[in-house]
C-alpha cells in the first residue's frame, strides 16, 4: 500500500489509458488508475523511484543524472527500459 | 400563445411541389433492417477489442522525452545523425507493454490507445493557450480550420477534461502530473520546429499575405509539411524480412566504411551517403533494442503468472521477440510480428495518417505457404492472428492538431491493405491467405487496417464473392479500386523515373485511396524465393491540401472578398461576369493563384522538414535508399514525384456552375444580382449553426423571413444535377476534369518534380461546407459539402446507379491520382448470394467504365438516425465515410448528418 501513489505507480499495472489499467497482481483486473491501491503494492519503475532524480518541483519537473549529461526529466516519466534506472534504496 | 415552428427547408419545397428525397429506386421496407453478414471473432480477439472499445485516446510523452534528449545531447552532429540518434533512443527506452491475452504485441506508446506529441514538428497547438507563442500561431491561420472541425463526443474520445485527466485538441486525453513535461516540450520547441522554422522562410515568398488569408478562410484545409509530412505512403518490409537485423546493422557498418570520404561522383549528396549508414545502423540498432525489450516484458510476465497457459504464451511471445531482435523472421506469426513493430516504428517518427501496409497477403504468403506445407499451423490459427492484428492495428492513434485529425481524418488513420491486384506477371494476385484476411474482416470488425481490392478482371470469382460477403457486414470495406486505371495513372506520372509495366502491377493504395507506386522485390525463405511487392515512393499525398472548390467560385462571384472572415483574400478581378464563360475563366485563375503560393509555402515547409527531420525508418526501408546510399531529402526513393493538390466539394461546384449557366446566362431567369443577393441571404434560411445541423434536409427558415428568395431557392435547387446520365450537367464536370487534372503540371514540388491531383475528401467535407455560403446549387449557408468526389450531392441522383456511373465516368480518371464513389444501400437491396452477385456486377460495371473507386456503405439509414440519438447503444457500428472506415460515435456530428442524409439505393 502507498498512500501517496496511484495504482500507475505499482510495478504490477499495465496501463490502458490515462483513466485505468489491468493489475497484474490480482488476476488482471481493470481498475481505475486514481482508486486506492493494495497491500500487494510495488513501486515501479519510473522516474520519481529513481535515485538519479532530484527532488521534483511542484510541476513534477526534476533533474536526472543517470546519464553522462545531466538533463530534465520528470517525476511520472516511465524509465521501464532506462539502463540507467536505480531504485532509491 | 404556443411559439410558432420554425419552417423546414421540405415544407418550403413542398410548398412549391419539390421535395428532397434521400430514398432512390423504391422505397426502404417499413421495418428497420439490420446488416445481413453478421460473425464473431474468436474469444481472444472479441476480449482484446472489448478492450479498445472502453479505452480512452491517451498522450504519452515518454516518446517525445527520449527524443528530445538524445537530440539535445547531440546537438552538434549533423541533422540526419541527431535525428537517428533520437529515433535510437526512443526505441530503446519506450515502455513496451503486453496486455493480457495479447500474442501480437507492440504499442505506439505506453497506452492501449496511445500516442505522443513531437514538438520538433509542430508545437503551437498544444502550447498552453495563454501564451504569447499559441497567439501568435492562431495569427498565421494555420490550424483555423479547427474551429470548424468536430470530434465526436463518444467512443475513446477525450472531449472535456475530468479527475486527473486534462483534454488536449479535443480528443486526447493526459495525465494532470504530465501536462508540466508537456508544456515544457513545446516551449523547448518553440521556434526550432518544423513549423516554426518553415514559417520564417514563408513569409519571404511574395503572396504570402495571401496564403495567410487563404488558411484563415479555410480555403486550404492545412499545410502538409509540419502536420502529417509522412503516410498516404505503403510501406516496404522487405529488408528487415530478407536480412533480420543483426544482419542489417552489420551491412550498414560495411557500406558506411566504402563511402566513407568518396563522394562517388555526385558533388552534392555523394558524401551524405556515409551519414546515411551510420544514420541507419543507429535506426536498426534501436530497432533491435525494442524488439529485444519486449522479450524482456514477457519474461518479466511470465516469471508473475501461475496459468500454465498464458505463462507459456509468455515464453513463445519471449522466444519470438528476443529472436527477432537479431534475425529475419521463420514463421507467418514471425513476420506479421515484425511488420507490425516495423509499421509502429514509422509511426512513431511523424505525426502520420494513411501509413499502408499494403499488400501484406502477398508479403506475408511465402510463410503462410510454408508453415502450411509444414503443418506448423493452421488456418484457423492464421485467422485469429489476422484477426488480432486487426485489433492492434485499429489501436494506432494519431498526435496532430483538431483542424487535421478532426477537419480530415475524423480521428482515423487510414492504414490500408490491399488485395489482389496482379502479380508481377500480370495474373491474379489474390491468394489463399487473402481469403482469411477477408474473412478475419468479416468476423474481427474494426477499422483498422481498412481493406481495398485492387480490381482487376483477373481476380477469381471466388474471391471477389467473398470480399462481397465481407461488404455485406455494413463496415464498409473493402473499397474497390480500379487496377487498370491506376496502373494508366502511374506509367503517366513516374514513367521519368523508370517506372514500368511490371512496377506498375506493385502498386497498392497509401491511405484511403492514394494511388501509391511499388516495385517487386525477390524474397529468399529456406530454400524457395518469392517476388513480393512494397512500396516505393515518398509520401503520396502531400503538398496543396484541401482546396475548397465552392469557396473560390464564392470568392469569383464576390470578386475576391470572403463575407464570412471580411477579408478581401485575393485582388479584386472587377470584371463585369456578364458570361458564363467569364465566370469560369475568372474560376480558374483565382485558382491557380492561390495554389501557386500554397505550392511555394508547402515547399518551404517540406524542404525544412527534409532539412531537420528526414526519415530515417522509411529512408532505411524504402527502395533504393539501401541501394544508393541516400535518404528521402537526397530523393533516394525510387519514385519521388509524389506531391499533389487536393479538392473537395466538386460536386456542389459543377452543380452550382450548372445553376448559374442554366438560370443567369441561358434562361436568363435572374440576373448574378439577383442570384448573389439570394446566395448572400443564404436564401432566406437560419445559419446552419443556429439549426445546429450542417444537414441540408434539417435547415429552417428565420423568423423575418418575407418568402421572397423561395422561387428563386427552389430552381436552384431543380436546376439540372451532376449524377443523372445529363449530359448538361455532365459536360461542366467534364470541363472542369480537363482542367483540373492538369493544373499540377504548372507546378514544381521541392524536388523539382510535377505534381498531380487527388480527388477525396476524406472528411474536409464537413468544415470546408462550414465556411462555404450558400452556392447556387441550393445549398444552404454551412451545410456539408457532398462526399467525395463523383458521388452525387444527397438526393439529388434520382436516376439509378448506371445512371450516376455514367456521369462520373466520362472523363479519364486515370488523369488523376484517384477520384472517389460512395454508395449507400439497403441491406435488403443486396440480400443473399443473388445480392452479391448483383453488387459484384454494380461494381464491376463501375470499374469496367474507368470508375477508379467505389465504396457502399451497406446500412439502413434508420439504423444511423438512431444511433445519432441513442449513441451508447451503438458503440461497435461501423461507418464508411470518404475512403475509411469509423466508429459512429467518434465522428463528428456534421459527417454524421452528411452520412444519413447520402442518398439511400433501395434496389441495386
Amino acid at each position: 500500500m502507498c498512500t501517496n501513489c496511484n495504482h500507475s505507480d505499482c510495478a504490477n499495472f499495465i496501463p490502458i489509458d490515462v483513466a485505468k489499467g489491468i493489475c497484474h497482481a490480482n488476476g488482471d483486473i481493470v481498475v481505475q488508475t486514481d482508486s486506492p491501491t493494495c497491500e500487494r503494492f510495488a513501486p515501479g519503475m519510473k522516474c520519481k523511484f529513481c535515485s538519479h532524480l532530484s527532488e521534483p518541483d511542484e510541476k513534477g519537473m526534476a533533474i536526472c543524472s543517470g546519464f553522462a549529461v545531466e538533463s530534465w526529466a520528470f517525476a511520472e516519466l516511465g524509465a521501464k527500459n532506462c539502463e540507467n534506472f536505480a531504485a532509491h534504496a | 400563445m404556443p411559439a410558432v415552428k420554425p419552417m423546414k427547408l421540405t415544407e418550403v419545397l413542398e410548398q412549391r411541389g419539390a421535395s428532397l428525397s434521400y430514398q432512390a429506386g423504391g422505397e426502404a421496407p417499413a421495418e428497420v433492417v439490420d446488416r445481413e453478414i453478421k460473425r464473431e471473432p474468436t474469444p481472444r480477439a472479441k476480449a482484446l477489442r472489448d478492450v479498445y472499445f472502453d479505452t480512452l485516446s491517451s498522450l504519452d510523452c515518454q516518446l517525445s522525452y527520449w527524443y528530445d534528449r538524445a537530440v539535445n545531447e547531440h546537438a552538434g552532429d549533423i541533422p540526419v545523425m541527431q535525428r537517428a540518434h533520437g529515433m535510437k533512443s526512443v526505441l530503446q527506452h519506450l515502455d513496451t507493454p503486453i496486455w493480457p491475452g495479447e500474442l501480437l504485441v507492440g504499442a505506439k506508446a505506453g497506452y492501449y490507445r496511445g500516442s505522443a506529441p513531437l514538438p520538433w514538428l509542430t508545437e503551437s497547438f498544444f502550447m498552453d493557450k495563454d501564451s504569447d507563442l499559441y497567439k501568435e500561431a492562431q495569427k498565421t491561420g494555420g490550424d483555423a480550420a479547427a474551429e470548424v472541425s468536430h470530434f465526436g463526443a463518444g467512443g475513446g474520445n477525450v472531449t472535456k477534461s475530468f479527475g486527473n485527466v486534462v483534454s488536449v485538441g479535443g480528443k486526447y486525453g493526459i495525465r494532470k502530473e504530465r501536462v508540466g513535461a508537456l508544456h515544457h516540450l513545446a516551449y523547448s520547441w518553440a521556434g526550432k520546429s518544423v513549423e516554426d522554422v518553415s514559417r520564417v522562410y514563408e513569409k519571404m515568398v511574395p503572396e504570402y499575405s495571401t496564403k495567410e488569408k487563404v488558411m484563415k478562410a479555410v480555403i486550404c484545409q492545412f499545410d502538409s509539411g509540419y502536420t502529417i509530412p509522412q503516410g498516404r505512403e505503403v510501406m516496404n518490409y522487405y529488408l528487415p524480412l530478407e536480412h533480420g537485423f543483426d544482419k542489417l546493422i552489420e551491412m550498414c557498418a560495411e557500406r558506411a566504411g566504402e563511402v566513407a570520404g568518396d563522394p562517388r561522383g555526385d558533388g552534392i549528396a555523394g558524401m551524405d551517403s556515409l551519414y546515411y549508414y551510420m544514420s541507419s545502423k543507429l535506426l536498426v540498432e534501436g530497432l533491435s533494442a525494442w524488439f529485444d525489450n519486449y522479450g524482456k516484458e514477457a519474461d518479466r510476465l511470465a516469471a508473475t503468472t501461475e496459468d500454465p497457459e498464458r505463462k507459456a504464451e509468455f515464453l513463445s511471445i519471449s522466444e519470438r521477440m528476443h529472436r527477432l531482435a537479431h534475425e529475419k523472421p521463420k514463421t507467418f506469426k514471425d513476420a506479421l510480428q515484425m511488420i507490425y513493430l516495423l509499421h509502429l516504428a514509422e509511426l512513431n517518427e511523424d505525426a502520420m495518417s494513411g501509413l499502408s501496409p499494403g499488400r501484406v497477403g502477398q508479403v506475408l504468403y511465402p510463410y503462410f505457404e510454408q508453415d502450411m506445407e509444414a503443418g506448423r499451423t493452421t488456418e484457423e490459427e492464421v485467422e485469429e492472428w489476422l484477426e488480432l492484428y486487426r485489433v492492434k492495428m485499429t489501436c494506432i492513434d494519431a498526435f496532430a492538431c483538431t483542424g487535421v485529425v478532426g477537419g480530415v481524418l475524423s480521428g482515423n488513420t487510414f492504414n490500408n491493405l490491399c488485395l489482389g491486384g496482379q502479380n508481377r506477371e500480370g495474373r491474379s494476385a489474390a491468394n489463399r491467405l487473402e481469403m482469411l484476411i477477408l474473412e478475419a474482416g468479416i468476423k474481427c470488425q474494426t477499422t483498422q487496417p481498412t481493406l481495398s481490392v485492387l480490381y482487376d478482371d483477373s481476380l477469381p470469382e471466388e474471391f471477389l464473392m467473398k470480399a462481397m460477403e465481407c461488404e455485406k457486414t455494413g463496415t464498409g470495406y473493402p473499397a474497390f479500386m480500379n487496377n487498370r486505371v491506376a496502373q494508366e495513372f502511374l506509367l503517366r506520372q513516374y514513367s521519368h523515373e523508370g517506372l514500368d509495366i511490371t512496377d506498375a502491377r506493385a502498386w497498392s493504395v497509401g491511405g484511403c485511396l492514394e494511388t501509391s507506386p511499388g516495385i517487386w522485390q525477390e524474397l529468399h525463405l529456406n530454400d524457395r524465393s518469392y517476388w513480393i511487392p512494397g512500396g516505393a515512393a515518398q509520401p503520396t499525398s502531400v503538398g496543396v491540401h484541401f482546396l475548397n472548390n465552392p469557396k473560390i467560385l464564392e470568392l469569383v462571384l464576390n470578386n475576391g472578398f470572403d463575407h464570412r472572415t471580411g477579408l478581401q483574400i485575393v485582388e479584386p478581378h472587377n470584371l463585369p461576369l456578364d458570361s458564363y464563360e467569364m465566370i469560369w475563366e475568372q474560376y480558374k485563375k483565382y485558382y491557380e493563384e492561390i495554389v501557386a503560393v500554397l505550392v511555394k509555402a508547402n515547399n518551404i515547409q517540406h524542404d525544412v522538414w527534409r532539412k531537420f527531420t528526414p526519415s530515417v525508418v522509411n529512408s532505411l526501408l524504402k527502395p533504393d535508399c539501401f541501394d544508393r546510399g541516400k535518404n528521402i531529402a537526397n530523393k533516394g526513393y525510387r519514385f519521388n514525384a509524389t506531391f499533389n493538390i487536393e479538392c473537395c466539394g466538386t460536386c456542389n461546384l459543377v452543380n452550382s456552375l450548372v445553376a448559374l449557366k442554366k438560370l443567369v446566362f441561358e434562361d436568363k431567369k435572374y440576373t448574378l444580382d439577383e442570384m448573389r443577393d439570394a446566395m448572400l441571404s443564404n436564401f432566406g434560411y437560419k445559419t446552419s449553426k443556429e439549426v445546429g445541423s450542417e444537414s441540408l434536409i434539417d435547415q429552417e427558415k428565420r423568423d423575418d423571413d418575407d418568402r421572397r428568395y423561395d422561387v428563386i431557392h427552389s430552381d436552384c435547387l431543380r436546376a439540372p444535377k451532376y449524377g443523372n446520365d445529363d449530359p448538361y450537367a455532365d459536360q461542366i464536370l467534364y470541363t472542369y476534369e480537363d482542367w483540373f487534372c492538369h493544373i499540377g503540371d504548372a507546378f514544381q514540388s521541392l524536388y523539382a518534380e510535377p505534381f498531380y491531383v487527388c480527388q477525396m475528401s476524406v472528411s474536409t467535407h464537413g468544415p470546408m461546407g462550414a465556411v462555404t455560403g450558400a452556392t447556387a446549387d441550393g445549398r444552404l449557408s454551412g451545410t456539408t459539402f457532398a462526399d467525395a468526389s463523383m458521388s452525387a450531392y444527397p438526393g439529388t441522383d434520382k436516376n439509378g446507379q448506371y445512371a450516376l456511373f455514367e456521369s462520373a465516368t466520362g472523363w479519364d480518371h486515370a488523369m488523376s491520382q484517384n477520384s472517389q464513389m460512395n454508395l449507400k444501400i439497403h441491406p435488403t437491396a443486396v440480400h443473399g448470394i443473388e445480392g452479391s452477385k448483383k453488387l459484384l456486377d454494380l461494381t464491376r460495371s463501375y470499374m469496367r467504365k474507368g470508375g477508379f473507386h467505389i465504396q457502399y456503405n451497406i446500412v439502413d439509414s434508420r439504423v444511423l438516425k438512431d444511433a445519432q440519438k441513442k449513441p451508447e447503444n451503438y458503440r461497435t457500428l461501423l461507418v464508411r465515410v470518404a475512403g475509411f472506415t469509423q466508429y459512429w460515435c467518434e465522428i463528428g456530428k456534421p459527417i454524421q448528418d452528411e452520412v444519413i442524409a447520402r442518398t439511400e439505393y433501395e434496389s441495386v
